[in-house]
């Protein structure tokens, strides 16, 4: 499951093309930068050398003193043009990752999204793309400014002085290196940080999580003695990490300092006549040695900002190791089938249908033949694990079949339409039927996106939700869902009742319709239900009687095989049956 | 003024968790200190360094005055603060994180112990699933106050005033006048970026949250979404939505682009100021010219302090967020109240609810007025669909909700008048969500019965039918479950919960939905183990699933809110008409 680090850093750098030129713009603006540095130095150095040693009158300093501060503001510009160019790159980086993210949800299915808490998967979708934004921004534009700007200070500093080039190469002991140690003792130091941050946030949320189960058992106050230790527990062990790791990151700080030391002392004692290499066998004037220790500890920056660069990175990395897997598992979609004219009625015929979730041995399916005639309404009993669900899933086109076939009356094999179009011929009733947060329309137009007002309040009466959608103080502009109008349980069933009649599908699936709901919802659906029957093909899940009544046959399904299909009362005097299903008879009908 | 009342309320808001660093003001303040002394070191450095050049330079024109310049002071200088600056630096380290995760410690605990007292159902009803992930979060950001704000903002003030004193050594007015520019340049542009940037931020987090929950909303309805192809539909308007998100965030960029240019700005003219005013000192004899270069480089490298600002203002923004949104929290939800001790003693496990009414926030009637009285030693099932209000009144039972009207007593004592010890010890329970802690098995289960052996946990989780699972724990008792359990199927989540409140000794057991996820067979076997360990005791146990309920002394149907009947099982059953006979009528499989 963990993937290494050179997967997961190729993974990172393959994707930051989708920034196009921004971060290379971002590069540039910090490499114009130092060039702006150097007319800084300059203008600092000419001043000096003008005061110190030419004695010339202040008025000769008008041109540096001019053009010093432009550079300054040449500088801040270039400053908000890295930072901008850094932003957009990024923002496209991570847009384009959520585009495919979406997408390849959408291909992977309802069936693989309930496997995952959707809670986990938003947070996937959403903070963990944004998480990568400073690596993309930031960290990657000075990675490169780590090896322009040290490159451009040598170029300038050699020809004026090659000894004091030579120290800034020595004490960086080559840059690549440095790099390598700042990277090292960096990325220890911020993964440990952030490992035992992760695992403290993670420790205290859990407890925050559990608080009712804590007070249930009455430990709940003696608990805050458990956050303090673990939490202090956790310092220990990080300090004992981070002891060493910040060694890693004083050296560079060490050998900054140390090679302005020795810059400033070389130069100085070339001065005093006490050494005399170095020069390129000219005079050094004050001037030149300025200039190299003014521009010196910018040699150093990009790397000590690398540094405070480097949570970004690991934070990318965490995000890449979640998200990876998601882009990369190989969706089946085989969504390249033909489009067709949804008949308006349907018969279908499965013939020796077998079904298999994938990572299972035992079929889900097992040789189902079935005819589901046009018009008729068909129930499907079984005990739990025999196959209900897969049936229903297999007809909505979220599971395919691996033998037998799957053809409508008129001779259209299911697997030969794109599973949008098959879709189109259906209607759902689930047993959490989904309330979006907008408003009743919107909720309602969800499955058919085209209706008019007159076709859904013909609807809401058919589901038996006029009288309540009347009263609501909006009609259908009244918001639902998350801080709108409370949707109680039969409510949200009979919204999806509602869909199923705006969209006139011939197909209607219906999951356990009046499961675990009180007897006034339950008699409102039934009666919607009666409506619904004549003009559709409906095939339903139910344990209940009162449905059962309402089906034309039933189909008794055991470990994904068909154990019989008939009308009710047939089914009733079957002793093969006995064993497995038993009637609880209605006392008083 | 609208400014002043709002600073204000900013620093009572940040006041207590600035109080909580007193104890801590050891570490914290060596850790300004030396961040102090690892940057006056740095600028000493740079500084003495220019003066020693532009001296040596000057001394080095001649034969006479080279020899007798005394270059072991100013060498020594640079050198000492070479160990200085380094050494600083890893003790600055050190002990600002020591002192952080100390800090960070007691904030957890002390965070902890005022969410402690608050309604577990109204702290989980506030906000949706992810306020807790956000609340730790806001931990985190708070944790950052010291380390992010008030050091680098005390160390900026003290080397602006340890530079400006510097200078002012030589010369008094250009001193005062670097101090003061330096300040005003670090101070003004990121000031400027926060108010103008304040907007932006705010709205980027509440399009944030928007699109967030929208998205985890969607994600959780995806099969409708798919099955009626409006995934595509939807996957587009979050990307519009996403798209104004990220215009704030390039909004952001931008102003904090600008406000790097204004520091740059300011800088600049702030240094060219300085060398121009000092060259002209120089030029009128009142000031060693050697000495010009020195305030130059003090001025340029006390920018290192400034630069820290912006992100310290930034950060400010941020911490304050997370406060104000732990004081909302803390204002919002109830907090229950318990006597320190019993106010009478309970006469027995019996149980009264009396006319007891629950509203939620959200104009929700959980309750409407249930009278039930349950006799010691009684089990009674609570039927009814979900959402009818029973897990609402096993939250009053608990006290995790006060009702609004109506009272709730245990052995004819009302259960306010109970102390917090008493209440816990008298109810074991499983509630429906159950939670393992990051802990092992062992522990998860010691919870209820600290005193409880190996055996009675072995014992109890194979009668339960958790054998198998137990066995196939790579270190049985001692194995850690997954986070949030998902170790355990959801049967088995339930079982282990059901174990867990049995070991427990109380004499009051309430168990909602024990049974959910399971076959019938093993649905059975609960059933005999929950009569067999609460045969002594007083029972309530809640359950959408009619099946089983013979075997209980009592049945209540509650839907909406109300007690609808309630009997002995069998009695409800030969009522033709009762709502327990009608959910019996149905297909036992």
């Amino acid at each position: 499951m963990k993937k290494d680090t050179l997967t997961l850093r190729r993974w990172l750098a393959a994707r930051a093309r989708q920034g196009g030129v921004w971060p290379r713009i971002a590069v540039l603006a910090g490499s114009a930068s130092t060039l702006l540095l150097f007319v800084q130095a300059w203008a600092i150095a000419t001043v000096a050398q003008r005061m110190v040693i030419d004695e010339a009158p202040f008025t000769s300093l008008a041109v540096p003193l001019l053009v010093l501060p432009f550079a300054f503001i040449g500088r801040g510009a270039l400053a908000w043009l890295k930072t901008e160019a850094g932003t957009h790159g990024a923002l496209l980086v991570r847009q384009s990752i959520r585009h495919e993210l979406f997408q390849r949800i959408g291909e992977l299915g309802p069936l693989w999204a309930r496997r995952q808490h959707s809670a986990t998967l938003g947070n996937r979708v959403w903070d963990q793309v944004d998480a990568l934004h400073g690596y993309y921004a930031d960290y990657r534009p000075q990675v490169m400014l780590c090896l322009t700007i040290p490159v451009l200070i040598l170029l300038a500093v050699f020809p004026l002085n090659w000894a004091a080039g030579l120290i800034l190469l020595v004490t960086a002991p080559f840059i690549p290196l440095n790099m390598a140690m700042v990277g090292i003792g960096a990325k220890q130091c911020q993964q440990a940080q952030f490992r035992e941050m992760t695992r403290m946030s993670r420790h205290f949320l859990d407890t925050l999580r559990g608080l009712p189960t804590l007070k249930l058992f009455g430990v709940s106050r003696a608990q805050a003695d458990v956050v303090h230790e673990v939490s202090e527990n956790f310092r220990t062990r990080t300090m004992r990490v981070l002891r060493l790791a910040f060694l890693s990151s004083t050296l560079l700080e060490f050998f900054s300092s140390l090679s302005i030391a020795l810059l400033a002392i070389y130069i100085g004692f070339v001065y005093l006549g006490h050494f005399d290499f170095g020069t390129w066998e000219r005079e050094l004037d004050l001037f030149a040695g300025l200039f190299i220790l003014v521009v010196a500890p910018d040699f150093y920056q990009p790397l000590r900002d690398l540094g405070s660069h480097y949570h970004a990175k690991a934070e990318a990395e965490a995000a890449a190791e979640d998200l990876m897997p998601l882009l990369e598992s190989s969706a089946a979609n085989g969504s390249n089938g033909s489009d067709w004219p949804v008949p308006e009625c349907l018969g279908l015929t499965l013939e020796n249908v077998t079904c298999r979730y994938p990572g299972q041995q035992a079929p889900a399916l097992d040789g189902v033949s079935v005819d589901i005639r046009p018009g008729d309404t068909l129930a499907v009993i079984g005990p739990s694990g025999a196959g209900k669900t897969t049936l229903l899933n297999l007809l909505m086109g979220f599971l395919s079949h691996e033998a037998g076939t799957l053809m409508t009356h008129d001779g259209t094999r299911i697997d030969a339409l794109a599973p949008e179009a098959w879709q189109q011929a259906i209607g759902w009733v689930g047993q959490h039927p989904a309330i979006l947060s907008g408003t009743l329309a919107d909720n309602l137009l969800l499955a058919a996106p085209d209706a008019d007002d007159e076709a859904i309040w013909q609807a809401l009466v058919d589901a038996d939700l006029a009288d309540w959608a009347n009263v609501l103080p909006q009609g259908l502009a009244t918001p639902l869902g998350a801080g709108g109008q409370p949707v109680s349980g039969g409510q949200a069933r009979r919204i999806a009742l509602a869909r199923v009649f705006l969209r006139q599908a011939p197909l209607i699936l219906l999951d356990e319709p009046t499961a675990s709901l009180d007897r006034d919802s339950e008699a409102r659906i039934m009666r919607a239900l009666a409506r619904l029957k004549p003009d559709h093909t409906v095939v339903m899940l139910t344990h209940r009687l009162d449905l059962l009544q309402l089906a034309d046959r039933v189909l008794v399904l055991d470990r994904g095989r068909v154990r019989g299909v008939d009308t009710l009362d047939a089914l009733r005097t079957r002793h093969d049956l006995c064993d497995a299903t038993r009637f609880v008879e209605d006392s008083h009908a | 003024m609208p400014d002043a009342s709002r600073s204000v309320k900013h620093t009572d808001l940040l006041r207590p968790y600035l109080k909580q660093m007193q104890p801590l003001s050891l570490w914290l303040g060596l850790g300004v200190f030396l961040s102090l002394v690892t940057l006056l070191s740095s600028i000493g450095m740079i500084a003495l360094s220019g003066w020693f050049l532009s001296a040596s330079a000057l001394a080095g024109l001649s034969f006479t005055t080279a020899a007798a310049f005394n270059y072991f002071l100013p060498s020594a200088g640079i050198r000492l603060f070479v160990l200085t600056r380094t050494a600083g630096r890893y003790g600055e380290r050190v002990t600002s994180h020591e002192g952080t995760l100390r800090l960070l410690s007691l904030l957890r605990r002390h965070i902890y112990e005022a969410i402690e007292p608050l309604s577990p159902t109204a702290l989980l009803r506030y906000g949706s699933g992810d306020l807790l992930t956000r609340l730790t979060a806001d931990i985190d950001a708070l944790d950052s106050l010291y380390l992010r704000v008030l050091s680098p903002s005390l160390v900026a003030l003290f080397a602006i005033v340890g530079c400006g004193v510097a200078i002012g050594v030589f010369a008094p007015g250009v001193g005062l006048f670097a101090g003061a520019a330096l300040l005003a340049s670090g101070v003004i542009g990121p000031w400027l970026a926060w108010r103008l940037g304040h907007n932006h931020t705010a709205r980027w987090h509440a399009i944030n949250g928007q699109i967030r929950s929208r998205l985890i909303e969607r994600l959780a309805t995806l099969p409708e979404l798919l099955l009626y192809g409006r995934w595509r539909h939807e996957t587009d308007s979050l990307f519009e939505a996403q798209y104004y998100r990220d215009e704030e965030e390039r909004h952001s960029a931008r102003l904090w682009g600008m406000s790097q240019l204004l520091s740059q700005t300011l800088l600049g003219l702030t240094l060219t100021a300085t060398l121009a005013m000092a060259a002209w000192l120089a030029s009128h004899d009142s000031l060693d010219p050697t000495l010009i270069i020195l305030m130059g480089l003090a001025v340029l490298a006390a920018f290192e302090a400034i630069a820290l600002l912006p992100q310290a203002w930034q950060n400010l923004g941020r911490i304050r967020h997370a406060a104000q949104r732990l004081d909302t929290l803390r204002s919002q939800v109830p907090e229950i109240a318990y006597p320190e001790a019993d106010h009478a003693c309970p006469a027995d496990a019996s149980l009264a609810i009396d006319d007891v009414h629950v509203a939620f926030d959200d104009g929700t009637q959980a309750l409407k007025g249930v009278t039930l009285s349950v006799n010691a030693g009684e089990h009674l099932a609570l039927l009814g669909p979900s959402g009818s209000g029973k897990t609402t009144l096993f939250d009053a039972l608990v006290r995790f909700v006060e009702p609004q009207r109506g009272e709730l007593r245990l052995g004819d004592v009302a259960l306010g008048n109970l102390s917090e010890e008493t209440l816990r010890d008298s109810f074991a329970v499983a509630p429906q969500d159950i939670h393992l802690f990051v802990a092992s098995y062992r522990e998860n289960l010691r919870l209820a019965a600290p005193e409880a052996t190996d055996a009675d946990m072995t014992d109890l989780l194979a009668a339960l039918g958790l054998d198998e699972w137990l066995a196939s724990q790579p270190e049985g008792l001692d194995s850690y479950p997954d986070e949030g359990g998902s170790s355990l199927s959801g049967g088995q989540l339930r079982r282990f919960g059901v174990a867990r409140a049995l070991l427990s000794p109380a004499p009051v057991v309430l168990l909602d939905e024990p049974t959910e996820g399971l076959d019938e067979t093993t649905a059975a076997q609960v059933f005999d183990v929950i009569e067999r360990r609460c045969s002594e005791r007083t029972l309530l146990l809640i359950t959408h699933r009619p099946a089983g309920l013979e075997r209980l002394d009592r049945v209540a149907v509650i839907e909406t809110g109300h007690l609808q009947e309630i009997g002995s099982p069998q009695a409800l059953l030969a009522q033709p008409d009762s709502r327990f006979a009608a959910l019996n009528r149905q297909v036992a499989l």
